[in-house]
């Protein structure tokens, strides 16, 4: 399978800390990945650095063979940890706004997303609760045909319940030409999902490994394989 | 572009508006107590000073708050180069001179009673329009620079002293003391540029260096904006 991601010896500082340190790795098309690490351990910055949102880096980052920049933004949806519709929007303002400005926006999908995610068109965005906002913008980026998606903790703030929904509405929509970059805490929830795990620690990527493999070599889930790897890594 | 002009359109609808009407009532008592100083003493030059100031910083307050580009996460995902972005804000902003032309003249008419009227011509609406655009030009120049210091400082490790300086600056567009700060520097620097009082051919001089100044500041921040 041919990657859709390619990062070579990325580096990125912030002042005196070095949020990255030497990335090596590679994203291959139809499979969902889970980027998982402690604080502070990158995530984010990594995840920046492919949104073309972080522009200063040292290393190779190329998607479809392309540096992140404007070309990369129309096939790579990305879903921040904060909120960023403006207070003044309904849910329908926000749909337009995907709508105009991503030529890939699916709209027949993001309505049926919507329904299923019980978010009513008409509601002003302020007076969503933190987890119905989630929703909103799992929902709207997961509307998009991209090419690769970047979800920076996708379910904060989500309700179990709801999270089992996202997670079949996930599972339902994919499209195995596309990659998903799933990077978050709750490494249980989002179990199910995952193809893939890619360890990150203090910048650096320290394990790569399938999740299936992790059950069946050594009998844990892949939270439980998390814990183990941390734990030792912390010791050291 | 069009899709940009309405969105842009109806950030300005939904916020600067409020925060242009929000200054005008902020500076009316201003203007009103002005009013009564300069009333005490009608051959003042303070009398000719402050009421032309008023529109002055009325018009930088406005051009301000305009200038508050929605560059948030949202606007840098989406596939439009930043310069497209700077100019519909910019653009879509203008129709909200009208507001601004409506508040100005309801506040000269409440302060005939305390001064002589003040009507403005054509040629100092035009003085205001585009002091307006070069405010807004001035801001996203500024949010360039602190981005240009902010990467640099960022990547390679200079001192804490100008990492203090790029905080500074990368918060200059934000508080309220750097709206003061800032907006002092354009109404010093520029208000001899575009002289109201001048006679025509100087008048039309500086407004066509104060107009290309503003386009240079304009590329200069599409373009790092784009890059950082």
């Amino acid at each position: 399978m041919s990657e859709i991601l390619s990062v070579s010896n990325l580096m990125k500082n912030y002042g005196a800390v070095q949020a990255l340190n030497g990335v090596n790795c590679g994203f291959e098309r139809g499979k969902i990945y889970g980027l998982l690490g402690p604080n502070a351990s990158g995530k984010t910055t990594f995840l920046k650095i492919c949104a073309a949102l972080i522009m200063i880096y040292k290393g190779q980052v190329l998607i479809d063979g392309v540096k992140p920049g404007l070309a990369t933004k129309a096939k790579v949806a990305y879903l921040p940890v904060d909120d960023y519709f403006p207070d003044w929007m309904k849910v329908s303002d926000a749909i337009n706004f995907f709508s105009d400005f991503f030529m890939d926006f699916d709209r027949p999908k993001a309505e049926n997303i919507l329904t299923d995610m019980e978010l009513e068109k008409s509601s002003s965005i302020t007076n969503l609760s933190h987890g119905m906002k989630s929703r909103l913008k799992l929902s709207l980026v997961l509307s998009r045909r991209a090419h690769l998606y970047l979800l920076d903790e996708a379910f904060d703030g989500v309700d179990p319940v709801t999270r089992e929904k996202i997670i079949d509405v996930m599972l339902n929509t994919f499209d195995h030409e596309s990659t998903i970059i799933l990077a978050t805490h709750h490494i249980d929830y989002v179990e199910r999902l995952l193809d893939e795990v890619k360890l990150l620690s203090r910048g650096k990527i320290i394990r790569e490994i399938a999740a299936e493999e992790i059950r069946q070599s050594t009998g844990k889930s892949v939270g439980e394989y998390y814990l183990e790897v941390f734990r030792n890594d912390k010791a050291t | 572009m069009i899709r940009l002009l309405k969105y842009h359109f109806m950030i300005h609808r939904h916020r600067t508006l409020q925060l242009s009407i929000a200054i005008m009532i902020l500076l009316a008592p201003i203007f009103w107590v002005a009013s009564l100083i300069i009333n005490a003493t009608p051959e003042s030059i303070l009398n000719y000073g402050m009421r032309y100031s008023f529109v002055w910083i009325s018009a930088l307050a406005l051009g301000y708050t305009s200038s508050f580009f929605p560059i948030n996460i949202l606007h840098m995902l989406i596939p439009v180069p930043k310069l497209y972005l700077i100019i519909t804000s910019i653009l879509a902003s203008m129709p909200f001179l009208l507001i601004y032309k409506i508040t100005i003249t309801i506040l000269l008419l409440l302060s005939q009673e305390y001064s002589e009227p003040l009507v403005l011509s054509s040629r100092q609406w035009v003085t205001v329009v585009i002091l307006f655009v070069l405010t807004q030009c001035f801001f996203y120049f500024l949010l360039a620079v602190s981005t240009l210091i902010k990467a640099h400082l960022k990547v390679s490790k200079k001192s804490s002293f100008f990492m203090l300086i790029g905080s500074s600056v990368k918060g200059l567009p934000n508080g309220f003391s750097s709206l003061i700060f800032s907006t002092s520097i354009v109404f010093k620097v520029f208000r001899e540029l575009v002289l109201i009082e001048s006679n025509l051919t100087t008048w039309g001089f500086h407004s066509f260096v104060t107009l290309v100044l503003s386009v240079f500041m304009l590329f200069i921040s599409g373009y790092v904006l784009e890059k950082y």
